[in-house]
């Protein structure tokens, strides 16, 4: 189920990036573009780290690999810890998927109807790792613009039972990748705030953030990190790699 | 001392001028005083159980739980549409406020389907009842999960708890107050109840400060009333206000520029001043009255000063003596209240050297000879010859009362658990019997652990610990790691079971990571633990029975259970199940336990078909010795399944305990110690809020007998500097020491336990107590008997008054806190008071 929102949250940081339109879109368009920008690509293999911040003040990182090749395959590997090396995930869809545990030297098929809870102990939560595309699930207002962003309010469509009904993000002129995120409640107080820094660009199309920062204000401001230390764009993966066989053996 | 008052008399004006000054100083400090008041601060930072309980806290991201809990009305169930509706807002309301690091209830608990393949997560209330069918499946299901029925709903389904697990750091009084603004406003109309430490606490806090409130306004109205009746005079009456009222805008404002706060104990300085501060200027005053008969009025100060200065100004220093004891104690806000109480009362002994005399000087005041103290005067005389003629009586009636109080004064105990504040009826109280009645207490403790938590033998240690704490009388709830472990063990087709290596425990925590309860069980390194013991009842017995576990039947270098072990686990849950057996009768019915034979027929059909699974499917895949561990485990499958029903039903252990047994005979068939030892020491503490209590009453009995012993050495002290004799000394604290010893003995008694309001009697009667003795004698040796009696009694009297009667007033509180408080200085007072005026007539022979 993790492994799951680790694939998701790296579909939703990843974007091809778009010429920016010679006059001001309206809200509509450039949710279209920054969805597409989050979602058009080939194949890509990133390599990242979860870093969290415990209670204790000490810090925890998880590292891991994802594959993933358009439109929802995906294969997570993790490396690091110790304790996690070797673990594998394949999704299949956003509500299956299958593990692969070393310790036990099997294979589980994983079904997930539970998106609101926190992400390996991490600010993170399924649902906020999970947004790739949010034309889907949200409405869109162009509510202002400074020199470098567009600001949009997004507001769950009818019928739609989100963690966060409203989000206020900020895009890039230039990339329309998001570089910040508000997440509110219903009755419009900011939870959380996510910030996508230290874009690069790593293809010809395709920019990426170097780190993903989310912190909880309901948690005295407790914050978590996903640092990506490489991508490698359209490399032309196997299908083959996206397989229980493939899981199984560690390839 | 002298040239101050002549210079009041002299310069009213310049002196008036400065206290204006002075009070607009202070008015500014009062400005930047800021409110404090999280109970959490009076804890003992250096009691061990504090700080065990403050880090524990800390490394787990707080252990303070708020427990919202709803019933329905009789007749109604839970389990319908618009009450799930209702708690599904209210926990993601509450989930969203901050300062709130997790939730727990009904609708945040997932519930995992175990498939052939696989595992289906989902939440245990996927969706609201679509109709009364819908709603009764439900019910059944939800009702059916252990670890769900009697922990987030009550077993008859009309009762349910949110529970919200406050942020270290997090302010209770905020998030309190913001909890229940959000549970009114999504739960009604529901019956809530709001229970927990943190409810608790500000429950207690808020009932205290709600009588200040209404109690304040009423001392000082006893207080004009008093003043009123004994001297017929306004600006009398006004002086003696104004001088405390003075006094304590001075120590507010002092406390505003030191940056202390206003805390639940300096919240009741105004009452406390009003009590113990206004009898320097009704000393001063009534002498004025007294002299002005035969003298102009700045005669008359300045022969009151000279007079009733002495004495009132070692009344002042042994009353604020008796405060600044608390000086050495050891929590931060008992000093600064020790300092503040003490300040302001040697500030009113200053007002009634300056303020008081100025005022008079400006505007003179007539002679009062008000008929009923000339009353009092002649009473006192008739009581003090009495008392001379049964000196001996009286002395040996003290000395009988005095020793027979020695033996139940010790009996009296400390307690400072919120629940012995409660007063019957109150929320809290119907709170906490809700949560006793519906789901086994409020009550938890924590065995906080250190260890190696991927090692399966420490984990089993764990288990055993969580069993033992199971079998004990009141314990209701035992929640472990060990359990989702188990749990997720079999999600991911390893069966029921603990894991049997450290990559299989790796593995399982991994999927455990984010689970909205795990943090309260485990740390993310794995290194630290709790196992969290739910109880109904007397927190004590528990808190000592897992102590005594942790100390000296903790495995410390757990290894692979034997089967000694295993018969004992058996023996506490058969004990739990109210079937008790010895192990060794349990050994024997185990008796020597033997894997199915190579030539078992049903082993070997078991075998045939999972070996039949390694040629087809994914299976296919696994290496040799994947599969041959496969393999065993189907064959100690086999053989629990075998030993498990008759030796349950010979035990008389119900099928509800199957999964912990059949845990348990599993470990008698592992190959060999495989893994089974483990490489760091495991260690076990006892905290939670019962601990914290035990060390905040430590603490407070500490603080009791320090305060107590420096009040007194520094009492006899001033009184020696006063009449450089030390028995006159001892003689002039043997009243309030007496009446202290009584007091406390009556307590012991009738089992009345001390807090931390009571505590502070002690220090006050010994301080202020003294003062009425002390007075007597100070005139005695300069005025006759009966002069004394007659001139100086009555002003005692209205003194006296005025202490008891405004301590008295806070037992009109509704807290039982401010109840025993007021009883206990008011009593004290009184009886000091009555005592002086027995025991100095009879001692005074002895003296002479």
């Amino acid at each position: 189920m993790k492994p799951l929102t680790v694939a998701l949250a790296i579909v939703s940081l990843t974007s091809f990036s778009g010429r920016a339109a010679a006059a001001d879109p309206t809200a509509p368009e450039l949710l279209v573009k920054i969805d597409q920008a989050l979602n058009a690509f080939k194949d890509a293999v990133f390599e990242s780290k979860l870093v969290m911040k415990q209670p204790n003040g000490s810090i925890r990182e998880y590292v891991f690999t994802t594959y993933q090749k358009f439109p929802s395959k995906r294969l997570v590997r993790f490396s690091a810890p110790g304790d996690v090396k070797g673990m594998g995930v394949l999704i299949e869809s956003a509500e299956t998927m299958y593990v692969f545990l070393p310790g036990f030297q099997r294979v589980r098929r994983m079904g997930t109807h539970i998106k609101n809870q926190s992400f390996m102990g991490s600010d993170f939560s399924f649902e906020d790792m999970a947004e790739i595309a949010y034309g889907t699930i949200y409405d869109a207002k162009l509510v202002g613009s400074d020199e470098k962003n567009w600001i949009l309010e997004l507001n769950a469509k009818a019928g739609q039972d989100l963690e966060f009904p409203k989000i206020k993000l900020w895009a890039d002129k230039s990339m329309y990748q998001p570089t910040k995120l508000e997440y509110y409640d219903a009755t419009g107080k900011n939870l959380k705030t996510q910030l996508r820094l230290d874009y690069a660009k790593d293809s010809p199309r395709h920019f990426q953030p170097g780190k993903v920062v989310i912190i909880d204000h309901r948690r005295n401001d407790h914050e978590s990190q996903i640092v990506f230390t490489s991508t490698k764009i359209d490399s032309g993966l196997s299908d083959d790699i996206f397989s229980v066989r493939s899981l199984v053996r560690g390839q | 001392m002298g040239m101050l008052s002549r210079a009041a008399v002299r310069h009213p004006k310049r002196v008036l001028a400065a206290w204006a000054v002075i009070l607009a100083v202070a008015a500014a400090g009062a400005g930047r005083l800021r409110q404090e008041d999280d109970l959490l601060a009076f804890l003992p930072s250096h009691d061990p159980d504090v700080r065990l309980f403050q880090e524990v806290s800390h490394r787990f991201g707080g252990l303070r739980v708020g427990l919202i809990g709803v019933e329905t009305p009789v007749g109604q169930d839970l389990f319908t549409a618009a009450h799930l509706d209702r708690i599904r807002t209210a926990t993601e309301t509450i989930r969203n406020l901050d300062g709130v690091d997790r939730v727990l209830s009904l609708t945040t608990i997932t519930d995992p389907v175990v498939e052939a393949d696989g595992v289906d997560l989902r939440p245990l209330i996927p969706a609201l009842p679509a109709d009364e069918r819908a709603a009764h499946a439900l019910r059944d299901k939800v009702l059916s999960r252990q670890h769900v029925a009697g922990s987030l709903v009550s077993h008859d389904g009309r009762a349910a708890v949110i529970m919200a697990f406050f942020a270290d750091g997090a302010s209770d009084r905020t998030l309190t107050h913001a909890i229940r603004a959000a549970a009114e406003k999504t739960l009604a109309p529901l019956t809530i109840y709001y229970g927990g430490a943190p409810f608790y606490g500000r429950a207690v806090y808020e009932e205290a400060q709600r009588d200040i409130r209404w109690l304040s306004p009423l001392a000082l109205l006893v207080l004009l009333l008093v003043v009123v009746l004994s001297f017929r005079d306004l600006v009398g009456v006004l002086l003696t206000v104004a001088s405390v009222a003075a006094s304590t805008l001075v120590v507010l404002g002092a406390m505003g520029f030191a940056k202390e706060s206003y805390n639940a104990a300096t919240s009741t300085l105004p009452v406390i001043l009003f009590a113990s501060g206004s009898s320097y200027a009704v000393h001063i005053l009534g002498r004025y009255y007294l002299e002005r008969a035969r003298a102009t009025s700045r005669e008359a100060i300045l022969r009151a000063l000279a007079i009733a200065g002495p004495p009132v100004a070692i009344a002042g220093a042994t009353t604020a003596v008796g405060f600044l004891s608390f000086v050495f104690t050891d929590v931060h806000p008992m000093r600064v209240f020790g300092l503040a109480c003490g300040g302001g009362v040697l500030v009113c002994w200053l007002t009634s050297l300056t303020l008081v005399p100025s005022v008079l000087a400006l505007w003179p005041r007539r002679a009062v000879t008000a008929p009923e103290l000339r009353l009092v005067g002649a009473a006192l005389a008739g009581l003090w010859h009495a008392a001379q003629r049964h000196r001996v009586w009286v002395l040996a009636i003290a000395l009988v009362v005095g020793a027979a109080a020695l033996r139940p004064m010790r009996r009296v105990a400390v307690r400072m658990e919120p629940r012995a504040f409660f007063r019957p009826g109150s929320e809290p109280a119907r709170a906490g019997d809700f949560l006793d009645e519906r789901f086994g207490g409020a009550t938890f403790v924590q065995v906080a652990l250190r260890g190696d938590f991927d090692d399966p033998a420490t984990l089993r240690e764990v288990d055993r610990l969580a069993d033992y704490a199971r079998s004990l009388p009141g314990v209701t709830q035992v929640q472990a790691i060990t359990q989702p472990l188990v749990l997720i063990d079999e999600v991911m087709g390893g069966g029921r079971r603990l894991p049997v290596t450290r990559d299989q425990a790796a593995n399982l925590f991994f999927f455990l990571d984010g689970e909205p309860g795990l943090r309260a069980l485990i740390t993310p390194d794995r290194r630290d633990a709790l196992v969290h013991v739910r109880l109904k009842g007397e927190a004590r017995p528990v808190v000592a029975a897992l102590e005594r576990f942790a100390a000296e039947e903790l495995h410390h270098w757990p290894e692979l259970p034997l089967p000694r072990d295993v018969a004992e686990r058996l023996a506490w849950i058969a004990s739990g199940a109210g079937h008790p057996a010895p192990p060794a009768r349990i050994a024997k019915a185990i008796g020597p336990a033997h894997l199915p034979a190579d030539d078992d027929p049903a082993w070997l059909e078991r075998k045939a078909a999972i070996e039949r699974s390694f040629r087809e499917g994914d299976a296919a895949l696994l290496p040799p010795e994947a599969q041959a561990r496969q393999l065993a485990e189907a064959r100690r499958d086999l053989a629990v399944r075998r030993l498990m029903p008759p030796l349950m039903s010979r035990l008389g252990i119900p099928d509800a305990e199957a999964l912990r047994v059949s845990m348990l005979l599993d470990d008698l068939f592992l190959d060999g110690p495989r893994g089974f030892q483990a490489r760091v020491e495991l260690h076990a503490d006892v905290a939670g809020e019962p601990v914290l209590s035990r060390g905040f009453s430590r603490s407070v009995a500490h603080n009791l007998d320090v305060s107590l012993g420096v009040s007194i050495a520094m009492v006899l002290g001033l009184l020696y500097l006063l009449f450089r004799s030390f028995k006159l000394s001892i003689i002039c604290m043997f009243p309030s020491l007496l009446t202290l010893a009584s007091i406390f003995a009556v307590m012991g008694l009738c089992d009345i336990s001390i807090d931390l309001g009571t505590s502070l009697v002690a220090g006050i009667a010994t301080g202020a107590g003294s003062d009425f003795a002390m007075h007597y004698l100070w005139y005695l040796r300069r005025q006759s008997a009966d002069e004394v009696t007659r001139s100086v009694g009555p002003i005692m009297v209205v003194s006296v008054l005025l202490v008891a009667c405004g301590f008295l007033v806070l037992a009109f509180g509704r807290s039982p806190v401010m109840q025993l408080l007021g009883t206990l200085a008011g009593l004290t007072m009184a009886i000091s008071a009555l005592l002086t005026c027995l025991l100095i007539p009879a001692l005074r022979p002895v003296e002479e």
